[in-house]
Order: structure tokens, then sequence, then C-alpha cells
């Protein structure tokens, strides 16, 4: 966009020169202070909350200390806590639990809310009103996603049961049967995480050229060629953001799966946040909660790493 | 092209189309079944809940379990804890995001893409890394069982995000309006004020509306931080399980209430919110 041409007022042209670099120099560092002011607050904030805990917390996983100890019996151990964690068996078997949990919770999504965001994507009448009741769900406090469908679950009374029973198959015991729970949660899961799916790559699909498809017409393309040739390559860097930020957001799982089943039966569902919360809270082995939630915080910025590199762009000024 | 190509294309058409209102109107079922049974059933006595088959719309609504809910859950306390502490957070975050998305949007100065990189950084951080040295600080600073302790917690937690949020809106909008103004004679504050700020209100909403709904929703600082007397209602949800696992009367009148403000926000605002959600992802 071309910037209007507007004609500066008029500067007098007798003007010492060392006035006037001067003059720049000071600019510009008031400019930087202006700057600088208008970040303070957000800064200090984030400094004290953020970036402190973060680096304390990493200092922490030297360490060894228990909740509730005094604090004269903080020892330094090296990098003990490390070489425990990673040859920790029910730190291992929670890992596993969650990649489970994580990797089959980001295919259902992703294929659900794909084929939502396909499926809602023609701007017909009253497109608007469906698509936000499909985005409902995404809203719904996490806590609550647990306990509204532990009512659904619940063996005696619940609606799943009863569905069941419509379809002459007899009562499952959801949540408390070895063989169904994780299915339960990622049903639950999937119930959660497929509008945000749809979300993004319903903004993805809105975003592409129109007239590529009037030409692949023309050309006499069918549904399925323009689907594979064209939809899809088009969309691949929002579809590679799209599970990525899923995967992050399913590894972290915590607030849903802490009331829906609590790590139960056993600790089938302990997925690797229950499994630390535990540690440091229950057990109250905070040094080693938190070695183990560091190791999370790389594995997320490994994972992200791409996600940076997409979304860091130069500044536009 | 014979005549049976063409028919058997439109059929072809026809049961496509039926396919997908088929799967779509499937889909919103189950999305918003359980959200119906919950707010439903909170308005049914109690025998009537876990009646199967499940009388789902014919019946007399009654207000006996909200009444319980608050005489006997102390639910009042945990509403206004939760009330006080998102529009709290909403308001803190409001302004310090606005004042720091200016600066990077408008402003060129030394150490700009530093910021920039802690920013993004700093949203990729696990809730869990911080929860024990944030536990240990607001021991430290008296701050534990505080409302202002979380609300400053959750605005730092929103700061990365409503900020980058913001800075994109203000991208958009044409720096020319506010150079305008200031040649009429505005200070910079004065055509912040009165170009930007208005312009900026979609962008606005949806900051404020993430900002109510994380302080309303969040769980695990709110489990860790609080106690007696600031304990929030998704604290109290989570007591839900064993207190009121048999009294799914109470426990749907909790839920409903609980449910209702971030939904509620949701179908109100959702063009704004939209564009807001997807706008640091997809551009």
């Amino acid at each position: 966009m071309r910037e209007p041409q507007t004609t500066p007022p008029s500067t007098p042209t007798v003007l010492k020169a060392s006035a006037t670099k001067r003059h720049g120099v000071v600019h510009r560092l008031e400019k930087d202070a202006v700057a600088w002011l208008c970040l303070l607050p957000l800064l200090t904030l984030v400094s004290a909350v953020l970036i402190y805990p973060m680096l304390s917390s990493f200092r922490l996983t030297f360490y060894e200390w228990h909740l509730g100890t005094k604090l004269d019996t903080v020892k330094f151990v090296g990098l003990q806590n490390w070489w425990k964690l990673l040859r920790d068996p029910r730190i291992s078997r929670s890992i596993g639990i969650t990649v489970k949990y994580s990797g089959a919770s980001l295919l259902l999504s992703f294929v659900a809310g794909f084929g939502l965001a396909m499926l809602f994507w023609k701007e017909v009448r009253g497109i608007r009103v469906l698509r936000t009741l499909v985005l409902l769900p995404m809203f719904v406090t996490p806590v609550l996603v647990g306990v509204v469908w532990r009512m659904i679950y619940d063996p005696v009374f619940g609606h799943a049961n009863y569905l069941l029973s419509l379809l002459s198959i007899a009562p499952q015991r959801w949540l408390s049967d070895p063989n169904l729970v994780l299915l339960a949660a990622l049903i639950t899961d999937l119930w959660k995480r497929a509008p945000y799916v749809f979300l993004l790559i319903l903004s993805g699909l809105q975003a592409l050229p129109q007239d590529i498809y009037e030409m692949a017409d023309v050309d006499g393309a069918n549904a399925w060629a323009k689907f594979w040739h064209l939809t899809l390559p088009l969309l691949s860097p929002v579809i590679a953001i799209t599970l990525v930020f899923s995967f992050v957001a399913a590894i972290q799982t915590f607030d849903t799966l802490a009331t829906l089943t609590r790590g139960g039966p056993g600790d089938l569902t302990k997925v690797y946040n229950l499994r630390i919360n535990e540690l440091t809270f229950q057990q109250g082995y905070v040094t080693y909660g938190a070695t183990g939630s560091y190791l999370l915080l790389f594995v997320t910025f490994g994972l992200s790493w791409y996600l940076i590199k997409t979304l860091f762009r130069p500044t536009e000024v | 092209m014979g005549k049976a190509y063409h028919m058997g294309r439109r059929l072809k058409n026809a049961l496509a189309r039926a396919a997908v209102y088929i799967i779509g109107t499937a889909w919103l079922l189950f999305g918003l079944y359980p959200l119906f049974f919950t707010i439903t059933s909170s308005f049914k006595e109690a025998k009537l809940i876990r009646r199967l088959p499940p009388q789902l719309v014919l019946f007399s609504p009654t207000l006996d379990n909200y009444r319980d809910l608050f005489e006997y859950f102390d639910f009042l306390r945990y509403l206004k804890n939760s009330l006080i502490l998102a529009v709290g957070t909403t308001a803190i975050v409001v302004v310090l995001a606005l004042l720091a998305a200016y600066a990077l949007a408008r402003l060129d100065f030394r150490g700009k893409r530093m910021i920039e990189m802690l920013l993004v950084v700093l949203l990729l951080v696990p809730a869990m890394t911080l929860i024990v040295p944030i536990y240990l600080l607001f021991l430290r600073l008296r701050l534990t069982d505080t409302l202002l302790g979380l609300m400053l917690l959750y605005s730092a937690f929103l700061a990365p995000s409503t900020t980058w949020m913001l800075r994109g809106f203000i991208h958009e909008i044409p720096r020319d309006l506010e150079d305008a103004a200031m040649i009429d004679g505005c200070s910079r504050v004065g055509a912040v004020f009165r170009v930007v700020l208005p312009l900026l209100g979609p962008g606005l909403v949806a900051v404020a509306i993430l900002a109510f709904r994380v302080a309303w929703n969040e769980f695990l600082f709110a489990l860790t931080l609080t106690g007696a007397a600031s304990r929030t209602l998704t604290v109290a949800a989570s007591a839900f399980r064993t207190d009121l696992q048999v009294r799914w009367g109470p426990l749907t009148a909790g839920a409903t209430l609980i449910l209702i403000p971030p939904l509620l926000f949701t179908l109100l605002m959702q063009r704004q919110l939209v564009r807001g959600l997807t706008h640091g992802a997809i551009k």
C-alpha cells in the first residue's frame, strides 16, 4: 500500500550541523525509553512470575529437598536427580502412557477436526451458527469435562451404558475396566479437542485462494482430485502447526484426567503431568518433581522449535 | 453425455450430500448432548435425573438443586471468588498487554527482537514446571490463599499470548491514521486513545474473553495456591467428585453455573473470538 504523500512542515534551512546530530541521538534515546517504559509493567510481572521461577526450578533439579522438611536439609546432588529420572520405571511407564494417549488423541482429534472443517466449510446460510455450536465443547472448563463425563460413564445411571442397552450390548464399567478406560478417556478427549483442530483447519481453508479451484473445475477435476492435489498441499503449513499445537497440548493433559480418572484404575491413565504432580505434592518429593517437569519443558521446547521458526518472522515496522 | 451419466452423477451428489448432513448432525448431537444433559438435569427433581430412559424435555423445572447448592455447599463464596478473580485478571491483562503490544507494533527500539523472542519462548513453558517455585515464592511473599496473587499469576501467564494477539491487531491499523491525528495537534497518547483504541475493539474483546476464560477455568495453580478463603469454582468442582458423587442434582447445578459464563461469552462474541484465536497461528 503506497503511503499518501504528506508534505512535512517546512524546516528552517539554517541549522547548525552539530545541533541536528545531538537532536537525533537524544531523540532516539527518548524513543527507546518510551518503548521500554511501555513494556516495563509487563516485563516486571513476567520476570517475577515466569522467568525467575523457571530458573529457580532448574536450579532445584540439582538439589534434594522434600516438602515439609526444614530448609537446612537442602542438599546439593548434582546430576543425581536426572540420572534417577532417566532410569525410573514408573516415570518410563508414565511416559509410555502419555505418548500412547497423546498419539491416539492427536490422530482422533485430527481426523475428526479435519473432517468437520471440510463438512462445515461451505458458506451456506446458517453455517455460522452451526460452526459456533461445533466449537462449544472446546470452551468448557476442563475440570468440568471430567465431572460431566464421569456421570455419562456411570455404570448404573450413565447414558453411555443406556445407549449400549438400546443396542442390546451389556453395560460396561467404563472407568474401572482396565481394557476400556483408555478408550473412555480418549472419547472424552476427542469431544474436547476436535473442535480446536476444526477451528484451525477451517481458518486455513478459508484463507485459501478460490481462483485455483475455478481453474481446476475448468480442467474437469473431480472433488477428490481437487482435494488431493490442491487443498492438501496448500494446507500443509496449517496442518503442521495444528499437529504440533495439538500434540503439545495433549502431552500436558492434567485437569480433565484428574477429575475423570484420577490416573486410575491403578496407574493406567496416569499421564506424565499427573505423575509429576503426585510426586511433587502427594509424596512431597519436590526436587525430583522439578526434574521431571523440566524434562517436559525440554520436550515441549524441542517439539515447538518448528513452531517458533514459523511464527517468528522478521518484525514488520 | 448420456442421460444415465447425469442421473448417476446426481444420485452420487445426493448421496454425498445426505452423508454430509448425517455425519454433521451426528457430531453436533455428540458434542452438544453432554452439555444439554447437564443443564437440563440441573432443573430436574433429583429422582428424575437418574431415571432411565431419560426424560429429556418434558419435566417440570425446579430450582431445588440450586438452592441446595448454595445452602449446603458454600457455593456463593466460590462464585464470588472466581468472579473477582476473572474480572481482575482481565483488567490487569488488558492494560499490560495493550501497552506492551503498542510498543512492539509501533515503536522501533533497541532490544525489540530480544523481547519478541522472549515472548514467543514464554508461550511454550508448561505450567507444571513452574508450580513448585511459584508456590515457594508465594509462600515467601504471603500471597498464598489470596485472589491478588492468582490475578498476578494469571496475568503473567496470559501476557505473552495476549500481547502477541494485540500486536497483530495493531499492525492491521494503518499508521497514517495516528500520524494524521498527530499532525492535527494530538499528542501520541491522545492519538492512541482517539484512533487506535476504537479500532482495536474486536481485538480487545478477544483478549478480554481469553483472559476471563483462563482465570475462570484454571485449575492446577488454583488448587495449589488457594486455601479456604480464596478457593475458586474449579477447585470446588473437583471436590464434587467426592462430595456430590451421589447427588447429581446439586452436581449438575454447580456444573451448569460454572459452565455458563464462558459459554455465553463465546456465543455472544464468536466472530471476534475466531479472528482473535487464529490470528497468531495462521498469519
